[in-house]
C-alpha cells in the first residue's frame, strides 16, 4: 500500500483477484469461490514463479539456501490452485511435510504459508430472514 | 435485474398515489406498494436509516401488500409479495411487517453499489472504530451491547458499511437482541448511548466467537487474515468480488486484527477495552 492506495494485479486470464495487502497477498478465485492469503514469504515465491523465475533463481532472489523449502511453498501454492505456471509433473522434489517446512523457515509452528476460506454465498453472510412458511399458520 | 414500473406517475403534473412508492436506500431502488396509506406508514416506520424518494420508473425490487377479505370471527390476512413471488402471508401484521424489513435490508445489503456491508458489529472507542466480524449466532451483538455499555458509541450490531475509501459509516438500526426464541429490538437512544454517525477508518478488526466457559486471550493477525475474516462475512463478495477486495483492502490498511474466542460477553468487553487502552498508552499503531 502506497500512500493508502491499492496496489493490485490481475493474474490467470481473469481468473484471480489479487491485492495485496502489507507484504501479503490476497487472493480470490473465482472457480473455487475462495479466498486465499499467502504469508510474506509464500508471495514472495508466487511472484517470482509467476514472473517466470525457475527454483533456483527464486531461491537466490530471497537468499534461501535450501530449494527444498521453495520446492514445498510451490507445492502448496498449485495445490491451491495458484499457480498458472504449473509445476512440471516430471520433476521429482522431495516434498517436505508442513511441519518439516515451517521447521526449515525457521518460523513458529503457528505460521501458516496460505490461509484458505471459502467465501460464502449471499445469504449464509446474512442474519436469517424470517421463512414465509412458518407466517401462514399465524391466526 | 431491474423492473420496469408504471405505478409511479409518468408526468410531474400528475400526484402520486399514496398507496405506492419508490425508494432509494443507500444507492438501492425498492418500490411499496400497499392498498391503503396507513399500511405504507407503517411498513416505513421500520426503515431506521436515511432513504430518498425516488423519481425513477425503474426499480430493483417490489414489495406488494395484499389483502384477503376476513372470513367471519376471524382476523383479516395480508400477503406480502416480493416480485410477485410469496414472501410472507398471515393475520399477524407485525410478524409480516418483520419479514419484509428483513429480506428489504439482506436485498439493499447484497446490491449496493454505494456502500460496501460486512455482517459485523461496529462500536467506537476513544475514536477508534472497532469491527467485530462474524456470522449468525457468533454473539455479536451481545458483545456490542457490553461494549456499548462499557461505554463505547455504536455503529451498528449486524452490518459494518464501508465506502470506496475503506471507512467504516453507521448502519444505524436498533440492535436485535435475542432471548430465547424472541427478538427484541432496542435502538441505542433507548440504551442511552451515543449512536455515531461520521465516517471513520477502522482501527481495530477482532475475530471472536462465543465459546461456553472460554476466555479471551487474543492472538495477533496479519492485516491479510484479518481481511479474510471480512471477506467472508461480506454480503456481495461473490456477486461482486473485486470491489469487495478493494474496498476490503483499503478498511484493513491502517487497522489491527486480533482474534481469539471468548466467554461472558461483559467480561470480554472489558478485557477488550483494557487492551486497546495498553496498546494507545504503547504507541504500538501501525
Amino acid at each position: 500500500m502506497e500512500n493508502g492506495k491499492a496496489k493490485y494485479s490481475l493474474v490467470g486470464k481473469g481468473k484471480l483477484l489479487v491485492r495485496k495487502v502489507d507484504d501479503e497477498v490476497i487472493i480470490y478465485d473465482h472457480r473455487t469461490q475462495k479466498a486465499h492469503c499467502l504469508n510474506g514469504v509464500a508471495t514472495s515465491v508466487w511472484e517470482h514463479w509467476e514472473a517466470g523465475k525457475c527454483v533456483p533463481e527464486i531461491c537466490f532472489a530471497l537468499d534461501q539456501r535450501d530449494e527444498d523449502v521453495v520446492w514445498a511453498i510451490l507445492l502448496e501454492l498449485e495445490g491451491s490452485g495458484l499457480l498458472t505456471n504449473r509445476i512440471a509433473p516430471a520433476v521429482n522434489q522431495n516434498v517436505l511435510s508442513r511441519r518439516d517446512l515451517i521447521k526449515r523457515m525457521g518460523l513458529g509452528m503457528a505460521v501458516p504459508i496460505i490461509t484458505s476460506v471459502v467465501v460464502p454465498p449471499p445469504a449464509a453472510a446474512a442474519s436469517p430472514t424470517t421463512h414465509p412458511r412458518k407466517l401462514r399458520r399465524t391466526t | 435485474m431491474s423492473i420496469s414500473c408504471t405505478f409511479l406517475p409518468e408526468h410531474p403534473g400528475r400526484a402520486r398515489r399514496a398507496t405506492e412508492l419508490g425508494l432509494k436506500i443507500f444507492g438501492v431502488r425498492v418500490g411499496i406498494r400497499v392498498s391503503e396509506p396507513a399500511l405504507l406508514d407503517s411498513l416505513l416506520s421500520l426503515i431506521p436509516f436515511e432513504w430518498n424518494e425516488t423519481g425513477s420508473t425503474r426499480i430493483e425490487r417490489l414489495y406488494s401488500v395484499i389483502d384477503h377479505p376476513a372470513p367471519p370471527g376471524r382476523h383479516q390476512c395480508h400477503s406480502i409479495l416480493v416480485n410477485s413471488r410469496l414472501l410472507a402471508k398471515g393475520a399477524n401484521w407485525g410478524q409480516l411487517c418483520d419479514a419484509f424489513y428483513s429480506d428489504m435490508e439482506f436485498f439493499v445489503a447484497s446490491r449496493s453499489r454505494k456502500l460496501l456491508f460486512v455482517h459485523a458489529g461496529a462500536v467506537s472507542w476513544r475514536n477508534q472504530a472497532i469491527i467485530l466480524p462474524g456470522a449468525s449466532h457468533s454473539g455479536k451483538t451481545t458483545l456490542v451491547q457490553a461494549l456499548l455499555k462499557a461505554g463505547a458509541s455504536y455503529y451498528s450490531d449486524e452490518f459494518a458499511l464501508f465506502d470506496s475509501g475503506g471507512n467504516l459509516h453507521a448502519f444505524p438500526r436498533p440492535l436485535s437482541i435475542r432471548q430465547n426464541s424472541t427478538t427484541t429490538r432496542i435502538s441505542a437512544a433507548q440504551l442511552c448511548v451515543k449512536q455515531e454517525a461520521a465516517p471513520t477508518p477502522v482501527a481495530w478488526v477482532i475475530v471472536t466467537r462465543y465459546q461456553q466457559g472460554g476466555d479471551w486471550h487474543p492472538r495477533t493477525l496479519s492485516r491479510g487474515e484479518g481481511m479474510l475474516a471480512l471477506l467472508q462475512n461480506t454480503v456481495a463478495a461473490r456477486r461482486d468480488p473485486a470491489r469487495t477486495m478493494t474496498v476490503l483492502q483499503r478498511s484493513i490498511w491502517q487497522a489491527r486484527v486480533l482474534a481469539g474466542a471468548r466467554g461472558d460477553a461483559g467480561q470480554t468487553a472489558g478485557l477488550i477495552l483494557r487492551y486497546l487502552n495498553a496498546a494507545e498508552a504503547d504507541h504500538q499503531w501501525p
